[in-house]
């Protein structure tokens, strides 16, 4: 039996302090809560318009966002980008709430900042420059946002490969996006644990803070070290072998027709 | 507060994870269900084991007890007080800290749970926040050492350490909280058979000093040689 020391086998009279959590723990616990969520399962979505996509190769797709943001930027006649804008906003609109939600919020985050950025130019005549660049960013961001929510990650690596992407770059964006996920989920913990054994009053709120993180990317290079001779061990040469479906399925072609329209018309709008 | 019988309640208790990737659909709600009409007491100075198959739900009911966690239905009491998410999250939580410090929780996976730069800060971290005098801090960091034969490691880095070392770090870290509960997630599995027993004979001393354990394992030798009372899960 062991023999414990005579504190451990007495009632802890302990009252707590006042203390604030500090404005870096909460957003910490934030970003961890958000970096969790970018390599989690994405769901099933009900909205025609996503059905749709979702018989559109990754590859074609991951042409096609880019394609809309190079024309959308480049023209410098409005009605393409305005045009644009109505395609966005109606499939925003056939989208269920809570994926309108997930999309607008960091759109018009980012179109606020844009629009602060463009305000000056007003006062050298430039008057239409704000409503210009807030347009093209909402397009841009809308665009890049559905993409990153509506295809898994999985698909969206298989599908550089599709278009072309050396192994190395394949790898980088495989392991890297495992690993926001992970160091996600990670993070949330040491959170947690931080949290459940800070009792009283820490006034080293930022070394604590700093102490999470530190433990957090020494985690992250061991995880990193074990996973990539994991993938040694089990035959990984460096080379991505992904699945490969037919490329000339009848979405596939509507979509490409529709890119090519799309390319069309912002050329004729110059 | 919390000095009611029994120690922990749960009562009736159901709870379903927010399916994270399912929080944008609107069509669906997006829950998975884990615990459902789920009960439990456990008295002052019990020890209860836990037991049933992998995701069952041992975890998530050792998140609830630590208030990480909270019912979508039923009552959770710790020590005759109601644990609500509103006076857990409340700002300046006097409350969440006094929770805290009664229930100590040992993670399943311990490279989550250590975050100090040595084994001797690790372990000194939650007396320092408890504000014990310095010299207080070293002696109970000093018994703890001795208690779980961690001499050798106490300047070393905890991530430098082996699983079953670290294992031995976080239990003792936790128990340096002197809490009234002690809740184990599977606290044996990375250790060898030299290990479990250390850790065994302190729970049952921690047991016979009129404090409570609770721990999910899928030992029954371990639930023996602690001679848990056993509650069985799904």
């Amino acid at each position: 039996m062991a023999s414990l020391p005579a504190w451990l086998g007495e009632p802890e009279r302990y009252e707590p302090v006042d203390d604030r959590s500090s404005f870096i723990e909460h957003n910490l616990a934030h970003l961890g809560g958000m970096l969790e969520q970018v390599g989690a399962p994405l769901p099933v979505t009900h909205s025609p318009v996503d059905r749709a996509l979702c018989a559109v190769s990754p590859s074609l797709r991951i042409i096609g966002v880019p394609a809309a943001i190079v024309c959308v930027n480049a023209t410098r006649n409005m009605l393409f980008a305005y045009v644009m804008l109505a395609v966005v906003l109606v499939m925003l609109a056939m989208r269920p709430a809570r994926m309108i939600v997930a999309i607008v919020k960091p759109a018009l985050a980012v179109c606020v900042l844009s629009f602060i950025l463009s305000a000056p130019s007003v006062f050298i005549g430039q008057y239409s420059a704000p409503v210009r660049l807030v347009v093209k960013a909402f397009v841009a961001v809308s665009l890049v946002i559905a993409l990153a929510r509506t295809v898994p990650w999985n698909h969206l690596i298989a599908g550089l490969k599709g278009v072309g992407c050396p192994d190395s770059v394949i790898y980088v964006c495989d392991v890297t996006v495992q690993f926001i996920d992970i160091l996600g989920r990670s993070m949330v913990s040491l959170l947690d644990a931080l949290r459940l054994r800070s009792v009283g009053r820490d006034s080293h709120k930022l070394m604590s803070a700093g102490r999470v993180m530190g433990a957090l990317f020494l985690r992250a290079n061991t995880q990193a070290k074990q996973m990539a001779e994991a993938m040694v061990c089990r035959g990984f040469n460096g080379h991505y072998h992904v699945r490969r479906d037919p490329l000339v399925t009848v979405p596939n072609a509507i979509y490409a027709l529709v890119i090519a329209a799309m390319i069309a018309f912002a050329v004729y709008c110059g | 507060m919390f000095d009611g019988d029994p120690l922990v309640e749960l009562s009736h208790v159901c709870f379903a994870y927010r399916d994270v990737g399912a929080d944008v659909t609107g069509a669906e709600p997006g829950r998975r269900a884990v615990l459902n009409d789920f009960n439990l007491t456990v008295n002052r100075g019990e020890c209860v084991a836990l037991l049933g198959p992998n995701g069952i739900g041992k975890t998530t009911v050792m998140r609830i007890i630590n208030a990480l966690e909270f019912p979508t239905a039923g009552e959770y009491r710790f020590g005759g007080t109601p644990v609500t998410r509103v006076e857990v999250e409340k700002r300046n939580s006097r409350f969440a800290k006094a929770l805290h410090q009664r229930i100590g929780f040992v993670f399943q996976n311990s490279d989550t749970q250590l975050f100090c730069p040595s084994v001797g800060e690790e372990i000194a971290f939650g007396p320092t926040q408890m504000g014990l005098p310095d010299a207080e801090v070293e002696r109970r960091v000093n018994d703890i050492i001795r208690l779980f034969d961690l001499e050798r490691f106490v300047d070393r880095a905890p991530y430098r350490l082996s699983g079953g070392e670290k294992k031995r770090v976080a239990v003792a870290c936790v128990m340096s909280l002197n809490p009234d509960l002690m809740v184990l997630d599977e606290p044996t599995d990375s250790l060898d058979s030299e290990n479990t027993a250390l850790v065994v004979r302190v729970l049952k001393a921690y047991v016979e000093a009129g404090k409570t354990v609770l721990i999910s394992t899928h030992h029954h030798d371990i639930v023996e040689a602690l001679g848990a009372h056993i509650v069985r899960m799904g």
